[in-house]
């Protein structure tokens, strides 16, 4: 009786120790588990909060520089255009004959400072967001692609629909953000984009044959993909990527017709 | 004065410091159920000294078990329910504790009214029950910390300390209690080893007490 209780009392001390270690590696590993998956998302929150400031910057840096060309325009140059007129009218009317040539320098000094600051008016307010179509953009960002000579990005359309400049410039960037993806990490040989309409709905789709990922496990790649996700989200769209290892990548963009026009 | 009471003056003193620790940051807990905690703390160092004296000066041997039967052990069990009751107050496990106090004390009243003579030495079932649903929280408690979203700031969390100090303790001196007069008739080395050991833990559960009011933030 005592021999069994004495061995009863040994395992018990024998079972104690072994959940007392179990209970510390789970902790432990669980600890390390929770701190890994914190300093990720710290970090991504940050190289989120970082996109965001320079869309930021870029965006105030845009408008300080249509404002200054504006200001060019309206204002600088108006003056400049009226004190030409009123030195072409002294040296039309003749009052000083002997100021004949200064005149005439003086004439050509403000119009050559015309130019100059109509040439960099125009430099500062060309807006080709504003002035080209969607498809204009995107066979432009294709050409830089084809021009790596990595790939050949082709782009195919049938939208004839209107949409706004936000919309126009927020499928750009998604776009953008594809083609550069599939150029540094898919080794694709060829990217087909398609922008087509369907019920009056956008559909944008772009395609590579690239070698695929697994879409649970981006890594930092995940900042631009759920940038993309959220300027889709922001028009009220819908996303889906889907990829599969050596099948490429497969980007499909729904924009409803009603949201087209967002400002 | 022989080395078995010098350790249990011993543990008097170092429930006595770990008093002094939470009286010392009463200010950081006064707003909150913690303050209760210190006066726990207070009240188990005045009935440790009452034991004692009773026990070593006036020779009280039943007097000195009666007050750590009828009061002490229940005191102690009470207290650690309702504090894991007010750490659950809004969470889905706030009920677990509230059952245990329930089951605790119908061992208890059973164990008093029925079997009143047996005590902490006769080892009363109540006892171990106690035992066993305070470890059983301790565990619901790390369980749920190792889930839950405080894990990374467990150095800050009063309770973790608290549960770690109680796991500790009853995980560890539960065999002593529950075969201790079967190790004292036929072990008796193996007795005295596991007697010190059951008063090392309860020092470090003192201490990580200490660590508790030192470190935590009570909410």
């Amino acid at each position: 009786m005592g021999e069994s209780s004495l061995n009863i009392f040994l395992a018990f001390i024998s079972v104690i120790l072994v959940v007392f270690i179990i209970g510390i590696t789970l902790f432990v590993s669980q600890y390390r588990r929770k701190k890994l998956q914190y300093e990720q998302e710290k970090t991504s929150i940050a190289k989120k909060h970082e996109l965001e400031l320079l869309n930021i910057q870029l965006q105030a840096q845009e408008q300080t520089m249509q404002f200054i060309g504006r200001e060019i325009h309206d204002s600088v140059a108006q003056k400049l255009t009226l004190a030409a007129i009123y030195t072409q009218k002294l040296e039309y009317e003749n009052q000083y004959p002997g100021m004949t040539g200064r005149l005439e320098s003086i004439s050509s000094v403000i119009n050559d400072s015309l130019h100059e600051l109509r040439d960099l008016s125009k430099t500062l307010t060309d807006n080709k967001m504003h002035d080209s179509s969607l498809e204009e953009l995107l066979s432009a960002e294709c050409e830089r692609v084809n021009e790596t000579g990595i790939c050949r990005a082709r782009i195919t359309t049938s939208f004839e629909g209107m949409i706004s400049v936000t919309v126009k410039s927020f499928l750009l960037r998604i776009v953008q953000e594809f083609l550069q993806n599939s150029l540094r990490h898919s080794e694709a040989r060829m990217i087909n984009v398609t922008i087509e309409e369907k019920e009056g709905d956008l559909y944008l789709t772009a395609f590579d044959n690239g070698k695929g990922f697994d879409t649970k496990n981006v890594g930092s790649k995940g900042i631009g993909l759920s940038n993309m996700e959220r300027r889709v989200h922001s028009m009220g769209g819908n996303f889906q990527l889907t990829s599969k290892s050596g099948e490429g990548t497969r980007l499909e963009v729904r924009i409803p017709e009603e949201n087209l026009m967002t400002k | 004065m022989k080395t078995y009471q010098l350790v249990q003056y011993g543990l008097v003193i170092m429930e006595a410091i770990a008093f002094l620790i939470a009286v010392f940051h009463w200010q950081k807990v006064k707003n909150s159920y913690w303050k209760w905690f210190v006066v726990y703390l207070g009240i188990i160092v005045l009935s440790e000294i009452a034991g004692l004296t009773l026990l070593y000066h006036f020779k009280l041997v039943w007097s000195s078990r009666n007050l750590y039967t009828y009061f002490v052990i229940p005191l102690e069990f009470l207290f650690f329910f309702w504090l894991y009751f007010r750490y659950y107050e809004n969470r889905s496990a706030r009920y677990w504790p509230l059952v245990g106090a329930v089951i605790y004390a119908v061992a208890a009243l059973v164990n008093f009214i029925f079997y009143p003579h047996t005590n902490i030495g006769l080892f009363p079932f109540s006892y171990m029950l106690g035992i066993i649903l305070v470890l059983a929280l301790a565990i619901l408690f790390f369980y749920q910390l190792m889930v839950g979203n405080e894990l990374l700031g467990f150095k800050y969390n009063t309770m973790f300390w608290v549960s770690l100090g109680l796991l500790i303790f009853y995980l560890v001196s539960s065999p002593y209690f529950g075969l201790r007069q079967l190790l004292y008739a036929k072990y008796r080395d193996i007795f005295w080893i596991y007697y010190y050991i059951q008063f090392g833990v309860n020092y470090l559960m003192y201490i990580f007490f200490c660590i508790a009011f030192i470190w935590g933030k009570a909410r």
